[in-house]
C-alpha cells in the first residue's frame, strides 16, 4: 500500500498514568494507520483506552498521565516530539477535535457565532466581514436552519445537538485534514445522532477530512466507518474492514459485543458477555479477555497474543487465530 | 500494511492480591508524608494537644504561683534573664512558659467545645432547612441572612457584658453566635444530595425523613463538616483571645488573658503579650494546615 | 370496569406542571401532560421517549416520588391520592424503582448489606440472621457474590452496582418494579447481562416491569406492549409488534428510522426520514399536535386541533390525525 496515501501513523503507542495507586496503562501498546479521507472507527467500552489514544494524539494528555512509548506521525511529523506551541498549531489547523458534551468545549459568555469567527480568524487570513460569512456559510453547512438566527445565539440557549452542529462548525473553519470525533453523539437523542452522523458522513466525504470516530456504539460504526479498529485494555484487539467486522469477527470479544447489542429486527435472546473489565491496576496475565473469554485455553492465561493478519487486511490478536493452534475456531 | 506485525508486549504488572480496604490506612498515610505543610499542621496540633493533656507534668510552675522576687523576668538570653523562667514572667513574678502551656488547656477546651456547640446547631438547620426546603428552608435562610448582619464578636460583647464570663458561657456565647457557616454549607451540600437517587430511593422505599437526614445526608456531609470545624478551631482560638483581651473572658488563665495582661508592659517588658500571640499564631496556622489537608484528602474525587 | 386482576396500575389524567423560575408571565413546563394508561398485571410495559418528553417524570409519578399537579393513579383499586402518609408507605411496598444511574444510586458511606436491608429493617420485615439471610439471597437472585457483603459501593462496577440496586427493589417483594433507564449509563457488554437478569426475575417473581428508556432497541428486546411518548403525552401505545411491523404515528416511525443500522450492509437501503428540526421545548409547545412541527405529513388541521389517543384496533392506541396506514412493512 501506498506509504504517502497514510495521514496519520500511530506506532506502538504506550500512555501510562502514574496513580497513587500505581500505573495504569490506559494504551498499551497500540499502532495503526488512517490514511486521507478515510473514516476508522475505534470501538471499545469504558476504560478501554479509546478516549485517551486521540487525547494522546492531539497531545492533550495532563499529570499524571504521560506518553511512555511510541510515536505519532502526522504528516511525517512525529507529534510525540513537538514542543507545546507547535501542537497548537496542528490542533487548530491540521487535526480537530469534537467531544462528548459540546457544552463544556463552548464558551458560555460568548455568541457561537463569534467563537466560529475568532477560529476562522485565528487560521485564515481573511476580513472579519469575510469571517462572518464564512461563519454562516458554515453554520449552514452543517444543517443549522436559520443560520444568522443562531450566529448571535449563545450556547445555553441552544439544544444538544445544535451546539454539537456548531462544534463541528468550528472543527471545519480550520479545514482540518483530520477530525477527532470522542462519542459525538452519546448523548444525544436518537433522532438527534441521526442527524448528526449524516452530517459528519457527508462533510467528511465532501471534504476529504480523513475522520477517527471513537464510539463504544456499534450501532454508530456501522452507519459511518470504512474501518473498524477494537480496542480492549489498552490495545487493539481487531482491525478490519466494517464489512468483515460485522460478517465475520474474529475476536471473540467483537463478536460478544456484536451478540449483546439489542437490534430491532428481533433476536431471541442477548448473548451478555459475563463478568467484567479488568482492573487496570490488576491485568490479568496473558491475553486480558481470557478472564471472560468463553474459547479460552490453556496458552491465553499465561502468553500474551500477538496481532497478526489472518486474513489480508483483516488483523487480529487472539491465541485462537495462531495457526499452530489451528486457526480460528469462532466466527 | 496497516499493522506491524508485532511481537508479543512485555509483561503486564502482576495481578496483586491487596484488599483495597485493609489497605485504606496506608492510603490515608502515604498522602500526609508527602504533604509538608499537612505534616507540619498535624505536628503542631500535635504539641499543643500534648502539651495542654499534660500541662501539669510540663509546665515548671503553676501559673498563679506569684513570685514578687522576679517581676518582669525577662527571657533567658536577655541581660537579667535566667534558667529559672525560660520565658521570663509577668508584672507579678508569674512564670510566663507555665502561663501559656496551662493557657493551652483553656484555649482548645474552648476552641473545641465552642466549634462543637456552632457545629450541632448548625448542622441541625442545615440539614433541616436544605431537606424540607419550602417555606421552613425561606425561614430559616432570613434567620441566617439577619444573623450575618450582626458581627459575632459585637454580639459576644453584649452577651458577656450581661453574664459572667465563665468559661461555660463563653462557650455557648462564642458557639452560639458561630454555627452560620456550618448552616449554609449544610443547606447547600443538602440540597445537592437530596436530589441523588440513592436519596429518591429510600423514599421509594418508605424510609422516614429524619432517618434519611440521619442516615442518608449527614454521613455525606460531614467530610465538609469536618473541614470548616478544624478551621474554626482556629478562628475561635482568636475570637476567645480577642475577648479576653478586651477583658471579657473568664477568669483563668487563656492565651487572650495572659496577652491581655501584657499590654500595660509592651514598651517595658515586650515578653509578656509576645510569647503568648506567638503561641496563638503558631497553632492557628497549624491548624488552618491540617484543615487544608483533611480537605484535600475528604475530597472524594481525591480518594478515589 | 374497574378489573384488580387484570389491571394493575391505572393512570387516569395525570399531569405534573412545573413553573418555571424567574418568568415574569406565568409559564409552566408540562413534563407530563395528561396521561391515562393501564398497565397490565405481569406485563413489560415499554415506555420510549427522547429526553424532555417526560418519561422519567412519569416513573417518578407513579412510585410517588414527586406529587402529580392533576390525575389519578389507582394501584391494585386503591387511589394513591387519598392515602394517609402512613398507608402510603406501607403502599410503597408493592412499587419499587430503579434507577439510571448506578454511580448515584447508592449511599456511599453504606456498606452492601445496609444499602440491600435497609428496605427490609425500615418495614419491620427481618432481624438478626434471618435479616442477613434474606439479603444474602436477594444478592444471590441479582448474581451478587455473597463476599462483597460488607463492602462499599466505590468498589464495584456500573454493572454491579446496579444488580445492588435491583437487589434494594426486590427486597420488598413489590409487584411493580419502574425501571428508570436501567442500562443507559451501562457499556454495552453490561447492558445485556443487566437486560436478561430482569427478565428472569420478571419471570420468576412474577413482577409487572414498567421499562423507561430511549433506545428503542432496549425497549423492545424487554417489553411486551411499548408506549411512545412525545412531548408529555402518549403519542401511540400498542404490542410490540404492532408498534415495529404496523407503526401508526409518525413520530414512531421517525424513532425507528433513527435507530443506527446493525449493519453496513443496510447503509444504502435504510429509508431516511431525515427531518431537521428538533423538538420543541416543553415550556412552548405547538399548537394543535404537538409532533406538527416536525412531522412530515402535517396539514393544517394538526396545526390546529391536537388529537386524541384513540383505539385504532384491538389495543392498538394512536394520537394522530392522519395515522400511517400501511399493510406490511
Amino acid at each position: 500500500m501506498d506509504k504517502m496515501e497514510n495521514l496519520l501513523q500511530v506506532k506502538e503507542l504506550k500512555t501510562h498514568f502514574m496513580t497513587m495507586n500505581g500505573v495504569v496503562p490506559s494504551v498499551n501498546g497500540v499502532t495503526f494507520n488512517i490514511k486521507k479521507g478515510e473514516k476508522v472507527a475505534l470501538v471499545g467500552e469504558s476504560g478501554s483506552g479509546k478516549s485517551v489514544t486521540s487525547l494522546s494524539i492531539m497531545g492533550l494528555i495532563e499529570e499524571p498521565g504521560k506518553i511512555v512509548n511510541g510515536s505519532i506521525i502526522f504528516d511525517e511529523r512525529n507529534l510525540v516530539d513537538l514542543r507545546e506551541k507547535e501542537m497548537e498549531k496542528i490542533r487548530g489547523n491540521d487535526i480537530a477535535m469534537i467531544f462528548q458534551e459540546p457544552l463544556t468545549s463552548l464558551n458560555p459568555l460568548f455568541p457561537v457565532g463569534k467563537q466560529i469567527r475568532e477560529s476562522l480568524l485565528l487560521h485564515q487570513k481573511i476580513t472579519r466581514k469575510e469571517a462572518k460569512q464564512r461563519a454562516i456559510e458554515l453554520l449552514k453547512k452543517v444543517g443549522i436552519p436559520m443560520p444568522e438566527q443562531v450566529y448571535s445565539s449563545y450556547p445555553h440557549s441552544l439544544s444538544g445537538g445544535m451546539r454539537q452542529r456548531v462544534m463541528i462548525a468550528i472543527a471545519l473553519s480550520c479545514e482540518p485534514k483530520l477530525i477527532i470525533a470522542d462519542e459525538p453523539t452519546t448523548a444525544l437523542d436518537v433522532t438527534i445522532q441521526a442527524q448528526i452522523l449524516g452530517i459528519l458522513n457527508e462533510l467528511s466525504e465532501l471534504e476529504n477530512t480523513a475522520l477517527l470516530i471513537i464510539t463504544h456504539d456499534l450501532g454508530v460504526v456501522a452507519e459511518i466507518a470504512d474501518r473498524v479498529m477494537v480496542m480492549y485494555c489498552g490495545q487493539i484487539v481487531e482491525e478490519a474492514d466494517v464489512f468483515s467486522i460485522f460478517d465475520s469477527p474474529l475476536h471473540p470479544y467483537t463478536e460478544a459485543l456484536l451478540k449483546s447489542t439489542p437490534r430491532l429486527n428481533g433476536q431471541e435472546k442477548l448473548a451478555s458477555i459475563e463478568g467484567r473489565v479488568p482492573n487496570p491496576l490488576h491485568m490479568p496475565k496473558g491475553c486480558t479477555f481470557h478472564t471472560r473469554c468463553p474459547y479460552a485455553i490453556e496458552k491465553c492465561s499465561s502468553n500474551v497474543p500477538a496481532i497478526q493478519e489472518f486474513r489480508p487486511n483483516h488483523h487480529v490478536r487472539c491465541w485462537l487465530a495462531d495457526e499452530e493452534e489451528g486457526g480460528i475456531k469462532i466466527g | 500494511m496497516e499493522i506491524q506485525k508485532e511481537t508479543s508486549t512485555a509483561p503486564l504488572t502482576e495481578p496483586s492480591k491487596k484488599n483495597t480496604t485493609k489497605y485504606s490506612i496506608i492510603k490515608w498515610i502515604i498522602p500526609l508524608l508527602k504533604s509538608k505543610t499537612g505534616m507540619l499542621g498535624i505536628s503542631i496540633v500535635a504539641i499543643v494537644c500534648f502539651t495542654a493533656v499534660f500541662a501539669p507534668l510540663l509546665a515548671p510552675y503553676k501559673p498563679e504561683k506569684v513570685d514578687f522576687s522576679a517581676i518582669s523576668t525577662p527571657p533567658f538570653w536577655m541581660d537579667g534573664g535566667s534558667f529559672n523562667h525560660i520565658l521570663g514572667t509577668d508584672n507579678l513574678g508569674r512564670d510566663l512558659l507555665s502561663r501559656i502551656i496551662y493557657g493551652a488547656q483553656i484555649s482548645l477546651l474552648v476552641g473545641i467545645s465552642s466549634v462543637g456547640v456552632a457545629g450541632v446547631i448548625g448542622v441541625i438547620i442545615g440539614l433541616t432547612s436544605g431537606y424540607y426546603g419550602g417555606l421552613v428552608d425561606t425561614l430559616l435562610m432570613r434567620f441566617v441572612d439577619a444573623n450575618i448582619a450582626i458581627p459575632s464578636i459585637l454580639f459576644a460583647l453584649v452577651v458577656l457584658g450581661f453574664m459572667s464570663p465563665t468559661i461555660i458561657t463563653l462557650i455557648i456565647v462564642i458557639g452560639v453566635s458561630s454555627w452560620i457557616g456550618y448552616a449554609r454549607v449544610v443547606r447547600s451540600e443538602v440540597l445537592s444530595l437530596k436530589e441523588r437517587e440513592y436519596v429518591k430511593a429510600a423514599k421509594s422505599i418508605g424510609v422516614r425523613n429524619g432517618t434519611i437526614m440521619r442516615r442518608h445526608l449527614l454521613p455525606n456531609v460531614s467530610s465538609s463538616v469536618i473541614v470548616i470545624a478544624t478551621t474554626s478551631v482556629a478562628t475561635t482560638i482568636i475570637t476567645e483571645a480577642s475577648l479576653s483581651f478586651l477583658g471579657l473572658g473568664p477568669q483563668a488563665v487563656t492565651w487572650g488573658k495572659v496577652l491581655s495582661d501584657g499590654r500595660d508592659y509592651l514598651s517595658t517588658s515586650w515578653w509578656i503579650a509576645t510569647f503568648p500571640g506567638i503561641a496563638i499564631t503558631i497553632t492557628v496556622l497549624g491548624i488552618i494546615f491540617l484543615g487544608d489537608y483533611l480537605r484535600d484528602m475528604l475530597d472524594p474525587r481525591i480518594q478515589e | 370496569m374497574v378489573d384488580n386482576n387484570e389491571y394493575v396500575l391505572e393512570i387516569k389524567g395525570l399531569k405534573k406542571y412545573y413553573k418555571v423560575p424567574n418568568s415574569t408571565t406565568k409559564a409552566y413546563l408540562k413534563a407530563v401532560d395528561g396521561i391515562d394508561l393501564k398497565v397490565r398485571t405481569g406485563e413489560t410495559l415499554g415506555i420510549v421517549g427522547e429526553s424532555g418528553c417526560g418519561k422519567s417524570t412519569l416513573g417518578n409519578l407513579i412510585v410517588k416520588l414527586i406529587e402529580p399537579t392533576q390525575g389519578e393513579i389507582i394501584s391494585s383499586g386503591i387511589n394513591l391520592n387519598e392515602l394517609k402518609p402512613k398507608q402510603l408507605r406501607n403502599k410503597r411496598r408493592e412499587m419499587q424503582i430503579i434507577f439510571q444511574d448506578p454511580y448515584s444510586s447508592l449511599n456511599p458511606r453504606m456498606r452492601i448489606f445496609d444499602i440491600i436491608a435497609e428496605p427490609l429493617v425500615t418495614h419491620k420485615l427481618a432481624r438478626g440472621s434471618a435479616l442477613k439471610e434474606r439479603v444474602l439471597q436477594l444478592m444471590e437472585v441479582v448474581g451478587l457474590d455473597a463476599d462483597y457483603l460488607t463492602r462499599y459501593p466505590h468498589e464495584f462496577s456500573g454493572g454491579q452496582r446496579q444488580r445492588i440496586g435491583i437487589a434494594r427493589a426486590l427486597a420488598l417483594n413489590p409487584k411493580v418494579i419502574v425501571c428508570d433507564e436501567p442500562v443507559s449509563a451501562l457499556d454495552v457488554s453490561i447492558q445485556a447481562q443487566i437486560l436478561n437478569l430482569l427478565i428472569k426475575l420478571q419471570k420468576k417473581f412474577d413482577l409487572t416491569l414498567i421499562f423507561i428508556a430511549h433506545g428503542i432497541q432496549a425497549v423492545n428486546y424487554i417489553s411486551d406492549r411499548i408506549a411512545v411518548m412525545y412531548l408529555g403525552k402518549i403519542v401511540e401505545i400498542a404490542g410490540k409488534e404492532q408498534i415495529m411491523n404496523h407503526t401508526k404515528h409518525p413520530y414512531t416511525e421517525l424513532l425507528l428510522s433513527s435507530v443506527p443500522i446493525s449493519h453496513p450492509k443496510y447503509r444504502n437501503e435504510k429509508v431516511k426520514t431525515v427531518i431537521n428540526r428538533e423538538s420543541p421545548s416543553p415550556v412552548n409547545l405547538p399548537s394543535g399536535c404537538r409532533f406538527h412541527t416536525r412531522c412530515p405529513y402535517a396539514n393544517e388541521k394538526c396545526k390546529k386541533e391536537d388529537p386524541d389517543l384513540v383505539e385504532m384496533k384491538d389495543g392498538h392506541f394512536v394520537a394522530c390525525h392522519y395515522p400511517i396506514i400501511k399493510e406490511n412493512r
